[in-house]
């Protein structure tokens, strides 16, 4: 229709110039910049099409400086702890308000033909402790609740599940460390600061922490702060076993200037999101610790950090918010990060880790 | 057979299948278009006759605008004054032996049935043919196309899975799930394939595998303790290697405790290959069977295994019925498939595109099929296909089928050495096999698009025997059709060589190989250096002499990962660019923002969500903005009022109208213009948006359903690689801009400038020999002709077919490399790195052409210099530098411009409208009971005083008794004439039902036989002549911006009028008016009222004519009268031609008595040309 509209028009007409060809975006400096018939009334798309050709400024962190809040003198150690877990979620969900949820997954209409890591660590954890207390769990229990893959395969899967958790729990009770003890109130001073709050994962002879699972940072961490706070109290070894790795954190290991220098790094934690990398330390700790024992190895540990933030940045929201257009993670990290697994971790891991 | 040059304005049109060649650049489309308008003009073929089949959709319109175009040229050229012109359509019409008439009635009839034309993708045309032929083709009438058959395989491997897999005991599951955990990864290890394919190993019953492999356990448990015993006494001797000292025990265990059925699990591989005889022969310690004289190493370990008499042969067994299950579960998910699918489909009633494709070629070789191929050959006399390197064999069956009969024309488009769409089904041995069947084969030689030194060029690189490794596939080397002065690259007012040779100098390693990344590294800074001397330096385009723009160069990738690494250090450099991508919008970060703030504005009242959405970059906060504004419960109170009023937009109309309401309010568009890459972020954004309003509109998506449709589509977009093609990244700037495209993308398409830098890249690396399945072409027996595809899952043959499928692969990069090479214009830039292992060469297109591969980087160097140096007006060669680094930006135009929006002279909203009197008088004062919206509708409801003898009251009475005086003559109806069949119908009309319909008719022998005027009895409606009537005249009167106030003042005193409400107005007041006469040289306005008043004294009239604000109607008729005799009567005198007002109030006329039910009026003329002048201005 509109080709033999522009023929009868051509030819008969003499009229040529009919058609515009407009820009493909209604934002595009043609519309405005009067060189040619095209116009638009938008000012809208004009301060787009402005803010286009404007020379883009250099991508910066998206928080800069630091917030000017007067440190508390009062700390609850369970703040302290879950600072140490996810330093950049707590200073987002702490001190913005500010929790990043994503897409949650709908629930699967289909059915399930495999266990997926989630599911099958929710039943472990929960196994562990039945066979920790003596008892045990029941593989048509789990199913009927709908834990577990249902019929043979289920049955299949379970024998195959059975012999890790079984090889995990024999790994606890070899510790040692008794029955868990209740929770122990702690109040003391540190510095100029009182911590407060209750201990868990006491028992008899030890502390105890395990997760039947790969070996995160904020695990390592954890132990090791506990294993500081419950030492400032009453000597004792901390334990951490994940699926593959054991830790005996010794009681010579304490030393007094540990506590108040985390606590120093928590109270920056609060004013401003880089304080500490508690993935990334744990990373290049366990590379700088690789390159001191094996003459073959080459990469360097800061390129481990770097490697593991940019994983945490293209999978985890608050990472991804708070450094998501860093340029140079390297400048992000700087000398500090490296002195302070130095100082705080190396020791810590290499007196702790049993290979 | 040979090929014969074509030409497509002359060479002879023939019946029967005729094969065209046409190679890269040689006017494909030109030609099809051609051939159309010829077999429209030398044939007589009705276009709606002629089917034209290409691939893609884009193709189709296209080819539809050139064959429309053409034919338009054709006609024109035709009736163009001037015969003498000298191009190739004058000259064909000048040699054709068909009258003028005849070829411009073709021509015509053509260009009027243009949108008729069977222009069609091959899935639209089989989709056509099956929907409109249902009945000849075994299909139900309402099928519709579905791009989701994933979801239909999962669920038909479900249940395959749940049928086979899972309702086994557990020892069998054990062992079928050994390689397969999951339905999902067992339908990964297979390839659906169309029925044509020959699949190995045949089916094997899993029932009976099964069994067998429970009879071997029990001899493997019988023979093993026997064979520990044998090689037990040489462990911890050096005849084993340490690993199998070390391990045999425990392996061993293994074995035992699953053989007793102790455990389930099963033994890993290690201990399952322990004691196969490779295993046993891997081993044994080298340095323990060193070659001898007598025997080679191989030979003594033999010797050895021999000498301890062990039965072997079990464990060999073991192992390759393991992996025969393996096979053999795949292989009888594949036939389930193939079976399932198709009737899962029809149960469904939905067509996948493949199978389409599959049902067309069965109808036509089921029992309707002779019908069927009989009302399609009625239907299409030629039919021609584009593309057709493309095309599988079942298409070829299709095509050749309908239309492979010597009355047909079926001409088939093609070049075998682009057939580069494997990936997507496209089987090159199908081209070849229809080559065969060809009658007549043509090529296309002339090249339009490269100038002749680049055509030299790309002649020399291909010049190799079975360049294209084919043995069907030849190469003829193309001429240029254009001359050096139709355009070339000028640097100082020299033409530079058009192929440019670039060599990576060796690396630092010790054999000077290559890495991929390294070399891509390397090579993407010369690149890009490269372009950024083109824009900057003294180059230019001749003719025109045009400096270099970004929009002439291309760089042709391999995959998404390439091109974006250009563009960004593109960007790096500031050289603008766009890449065309196939990736889902919705798997772009944008998509994901969206429904963060969608998911706010649902639910404007949670916090959670709306600080969430306020983190989105989109907003325009830093970190410490949005802290500010968090904590700022003032703020955050009047954005999450907003947010409320965007809920409610969003629910009023729509999802699109609330963005577009709430990024210009929010300044999202600004905020997102002020990053990096914002054309690319603000075009999906647009799209998702775009897609998700179409999604609203079809599915008819609540808000909720809204969100949760985007959900779905992310994360679908995020398990899924392809997507559909409305979903597929949209170019993001139509600016000027270096173009990265993919070389499968670039097909069709052509540049000035075109950088290859992936051409020393072989894909074999990738397709391992691990591979699931493989396929390949072969004859199915020795000597047989035709090659048919073959799909190997895991047979005997598995090694020898993925070999085939690699040499296959090769075939296909040089195919690749041909359309990369092809698309220049001027000129084409070619590195070369001698990327490779230690053991395997480098085995790309480009190391085959130029036979690079087992060359060391001297003789590499050799052959590309002595290339240059034999042709150096065609090749140039240089070394590239292995630690080049970026150099300067490039930076165009550095000025910022400064923008402004047209601005707005007028306003959209306007208070000028066409009003009518009723209108007008709706603003009267007082409170009339409400203003009737007819004209008609005048009386008040008195229904007490209706009787059986008496007209009803109402706005029914009223619409008749308008009517009848409109369309009877007066004269009629005084002389009571029977007027019983205007009056019914109109009765019928209006709904009016009458006991005595007479009455009407004595009513209006009343109202015609009344006298209007006191003095004149003879000046009644019956004695006016119909030539001196102007019944129901319709008027517009111009109001120019006026106030109702005016019109108050001038009317202020009249008894009949009305005060009307304060009201600016403007625009035309328009109405009808029921009767302008002429009586005795006076113009009279007359109304009709059929009001039922208590009496028809004049105080009555008056109150009546008053309440109604009638007053301001005969004012207003009056204006109109008054400028009407004004406009029309030469020398119009107000005093002597103006007659004056009557309204006439039908039911209290009296013939007998004047003036009766008569309002009767003259207008003061001071006044009413007071009001004539409101309306002049």
């Amino acid at each position: 229709m509109v080709s033999e509209l522009v023929d009868v028009l051509r030819e008969y007409y003499q009229l040529d110039k009919l058609t515009t060809f407009h820009p493909l975006q209604a934002f595009s400096p043609r519309y405005f910049n009067k060189t040619s018939d095209l116009f638009s009334f938008s000012q809208n798309h004009c301060a787009t099409a402005q803010a286009l050709t404007n020379t883009k400024p250099e991508p910066k962190l998206w928080w800069q400086g630091e917030l000017a809040q007067p440190p508390e003198d009062i700390i609850e150690l369970d703040d302290l702890l879950r600072f140490y877990q996810h330093p950049q979620r707590y200073f987002l969900r702490q001190q913005l308000n500010l929790q990043l949820t994503g897409i949650q997954s709908d629930v699967e209409e289909r059915e399930r033909f495999a266990l997926d890591s989630l599911d099958a660590y929710k039943v472990h954890e929960d196994w562990v402790q039945q066979l920790l207390a003596g008892d045990d769990i029941t593989l048509p229990k789990i199913q009927a609740e709908g834990k577990w893959l249902a019929g043979s395969i289920g049955e299949l899967t379970f024998t195959q599940h059975k012999s890790a958790v079984n090889d995990f729990v024999g790994r606890i009770k070899a510790t040692h460390c008794g029955e868990p003890l209740p929770n122990k109130a702690v109040d003391m001073t540190i510095g100029s600061y009182r911590l407060v709050g209750n201990l868990s994962h006491c028992y008899q002879q030890a502390s105890l922490h395990y997760r039947l699972a790969a070996l995160k940072g904020r695990d390592f961490i954890g132990a090791w702060l506990h294993h500081l706070v419950i030492n400032k109290m009453q000597p004792q070894s901390t334990y951490l076993l994940t699926d593959s790795e054991t830790f005996i954190f010794p009681t010579a290991l304490y030393q007094p200037d540990y506590l108040p220098m985390l606590i120093a790094i928590y109270q920056q934690g609060k004013q401003q999101p880089a304080a500490f990398f508690t993935e990334a330390a744990i990373a290049y700790t366990k590379q700088a610790v690789t390159l001191k024992n094996n003459t073959r190895a080459k990469a360097d540990p800061f390129d481990s950090a770097i490697k593991c933030l940019q994983d945490q940045i293209s999978k985890d929201a608050d990472v991804a918010k708070l450094f998501g257009n860093v340029a140079d993670l390297r400048l992000l990290l700087g000398d500090s990060f490296s002195e302070q697994c130095a100082t705080l971790l190396l020791p810590a891991w290499e007196a702790a880790h049993v290979i | 057979m040979s090929f014969k040059d074509f030409d497509a304005n002359t060479s002879p049109l023939h019946t029967g299948i005729s094969l065209i060649e046409a190679s890269a650049g040689t006017g494909k489309t030109y030609t099809i278009a051609m051939l159309v308008l010829r077999l429209v003009v030398e044939r007589a073929i009705p276009i709606e006759q002629i089917l034209v089949v290409t691939f893609t959709k884009a193709a189709t319109e296209e080819l539809k605008d050139r064959i429309r175009a053409r034919l338009a040229d054709a006609r024109r050229e035709l009736t163009a004054a001037d015969a003498t012109a000298n191009n190739p359509l004058s000259t064909w019409l000048a040699q054709l032996a068909i009258s003028q008439e005849d070829i411009k009635r073709r021509l015509e009839m053509a260009l009027l049935n243009i949108d008729q034309a069977g222009i069609f993708t091959i899935h639209g045309f089989c989709q056509r043919v099956l929907g409109e032929h249902a009945l000849a083709s075994g299909q139900l009438f309402d099928a519709e196309l579905t791009d989701d058959l994933a979801s239909i395989q999962q669920s038909c491997t479900d249940d395959f899975w749940r049928q086979h897999v899972q309702q086994r005991d557990i020892w069998e599951i054990a062992l079928l799930t050994r390689d397969f955990k999951t339905p999902d990864a067992l339908l990964q290890s297979i390839s659906l394939v169309d029925e044509h394919a020959v699949i190995y190993p045949e089916v094997d019953d899993l029932e009976r595998v099964l069994t067998n492999f429970k009879a071997l356990n029990v001899s493997l448990h019988d023979k093993l303790p026997g064979v520990i015993k044998v090689i037990s006494p040489h462990l911890g001797s050096t005849k084993f290697k340490t690993d199998f000292n070390n391990n045999f025990s425990a392996y061993c265990a293994e074995l035992t405790e699953w053989l007793k059925g102790g455990n389930l699990q099963l033994p890993s591989r290690a201990a399952i290959t322990l004691l196969t005889t490779s295993g046993i022969f891997e081993a044994l310690n080298g340095i323990q069977f060193k070659t001898t004289k007598q025997q080679s190493s191989d030979e003594r370990k033999a010797e050895f295994i021999a000498e301890l008499n062990l039965d072997l042969t079990p464990f060999d067994e073991l192992e390759a019925t393991l992996q025969h299950i393996n096979v053999c579960l795949r292989r009888n998910l594949l036939t389930t498939l193939q079976t399932e699918l198709d009737k899962r489909l029809e149960q469904m009633n939905v067509w996948s595109f493949d199978n389409l494709i599959t049902h067309l070629a069965r109808a036509l070789n089921g029992s309707l099929g002779e019908q069927l191929c009989h009302e399609l050959r009625q239907r299409f006399a030629a039919a021609l296909i584009d593309e057709f390197q493309d095309t599988d064999n079942n298409q070829w069956q299709i095509f050749s089928t309908l239309f492979g009969t010597p009355t047909h024309y079926l001409v088939l488009v093609g070049d075998p050495k682009q057939a580069i769409y494997k990936f997507r089904g496209a089987d090159i041995f199908s081209y070849l096999a229809a080559q065969q069947y060809a009658q007549h084969q043509f090529t296309l030689r002339q090249n339009w698009r490269s100038q002749p030194l680049l055509v030299e060029g790309v002649n020399r690189l291909f010049a190799k025997d079975k360049a294209f490794l084919l043995d069907d596939i030849h190469f003829t080397p193309s001429a240029s059709a254009r001359t050096a002065e139709d355009g070339c690259l000028i640097a100082d007012n020299k033409p530079l060589s058009p192929v440019v040779l670039w060599q990576v100098p060796p690396s630092d390693t010790k054999a000077g190989y290559w890495q991929p990344n390294a070399a891509a590294t390397i090579i993407r800074t010369a690149c890009i250096n490269e372009i950024i001397n083109l824009l900057t330096g003294n180059f230019c385009l001749q003719p025109g002499g045009n400096k270099i723009q970004p929009q002439d160069i291309a760089i042709l990738v391999r995959t998404n990962n390439q091109a974006k690494a250009y563009q960004d250090e593109l960007r790096a450099v500031q050289v603008p660019s766009v890449l065309t991508s196939t990736e889902s919008v919705f798997n772009s970060a944008e998509a994901m923002q969206l429904y963060t703030l969608l998911s706010a504005v649902a639910k404007p009242g949670d916090l959670t969500l709306l600080r969430e959405a306020l983190a989105l970059s989109w907003f325009g906060y830093d970190g410490y903005g949005l802290y500010q504004l968090l904590n700022d419960e003032r703020a955050l109170d009047v954005i999450a009022t907003r947010f409320v009023k965007y809920n409610q937009l969003w629910q009023r109309y729509s999802v699109m109208a609330m963005m577009q309401d709430l990024m210009s309010q929010e300044k999202i568009t600004t905020n997102i213009a002020e990053t990096r890459c914002a054309e690319r972020l603000l075009t999906n954004l647009q799209h998702v948006m775009e897609l998700l309003q179409h999604a609203v509109i079809d599915e008819h998506l609540g808000m909720y359903k809204t969100l949760s449709w985007l959900k779905s589509a992310i994360t679908q977009a995020q398990v899924n690689k392809g997507s559909a093609e409305n979903q597929q990244l949209r170019l993001e700037s139509d600016a000027d801009a270096v173009k990265i495209v993919t070389m499968h993308r670039a097909k069709g398409l052509e540049y000035a400038i075109v950088f290859c830098p992936y051409l020393w890249q072989d894909k074999q690396g990738n397709s391992s020999s691990n591979a699931a399945f493989v396929k390949c072409h072969l004859p199915l027996l020795a000597g047989d002709a035709t090659k048919r595809l073959i799909v190997d899952l895991g047979s005997n043959h598995f090694d020898y077919h993925a070999a085939q499928e690699r040499e296959e692969q090769r075939a296909e990069d040089i195919r690749l490399a041909y359309v990369a090479v092809t698309r220049a214009k001027y000129r084409c830039y070619i590195p070369w790195a001698n990327v490779r292992s230690e053991k395997d060469s480098n085995q790309s297109a480009l190391s085959y052409l130029l036979d690079l591969g087992e060359q060391d980087f001297a003789g590499q160097q050799n052959t590309l210099l002595s290339l240059a140096s034999a042709q150096p007006d065609v090749f140039c060669y240089s070394l590239l530098a292995k630690d080049a680094v970026l150099s300067d930006c490039y930076n165009p135009n550095p000025i910022t411009l400064r923008l402004t929006p047209q601005s707005r002279r007028r306003y959209l909203t306007s208070d000028w409208q066409m009003s009518s009197y009723t209108a007008l008088s709706s603003l009267s004062l007082s409170n009339t009971p409400e203003i009737p919206a007819d004209k008609a509708d005048e009386s008040l409801g008195l229904s007490a005083q209706d009787t059986l003898d008496a007209l009803p009251s109402g706005a029914h009475t009223g619409n008749v008794i308008h009517e009848l005086l409109e369309i009877i003559p007066f004269q009629t109806l005084a002389q009571h004439a029977d007027i019983a069949a205007q009056r019914d119908a109109a009765c019928q009309r209006f709904g009016l039902w009458l006991a005595q319909p007479k009455l009407i008719d004595d009513l209006l022998q009343k109202v015609v036989a009344t006298p209007l005027s006191i003095d004149d009895p003879d000046f009644c409606l019956m004695n006016l002549s119909s030539a001196h009537c102007l019944k129901e005249m319709p008027f517009y009167l111009n109001l120019p911006a006026s106030n109702t106030a005016d019109i108050n003042t001038i009317l202020q005193d009249e008894a009949t009028f009305q005060r009307l409400n304060h009201k600016q107005m403007r625009g035309l007041l328009t109405g009808f008016i029921d009767l302008i006469c002429e009586y005795k040289g006076r113009y009279y306005v007359m109304d009709y009222k059929t009001n039922t008043l208590p009496n028809y004294h004049t105080a009555n009239l008056i109150a009546a004519m008053r309440g109604h604000n009638y007053g301001l109607q005969y004012w207003l008729y009056c204006v109109v009268l008054h400028l009407y005799l004004q406009n029309r009567l030469p020398d119009y005198n107000y005093d002597s031609h103006f007659g004056g007002v009557r309204y006439l109030f039908v039911r209290g006329m009296m013939s007998e008595q004047p003036i009766s039910g008569v309002f009767e009026a003259k207008p003061d003329v001071t006044k009413l040309t007071a009001l004539s002048a409101l309306f002049k201005e």
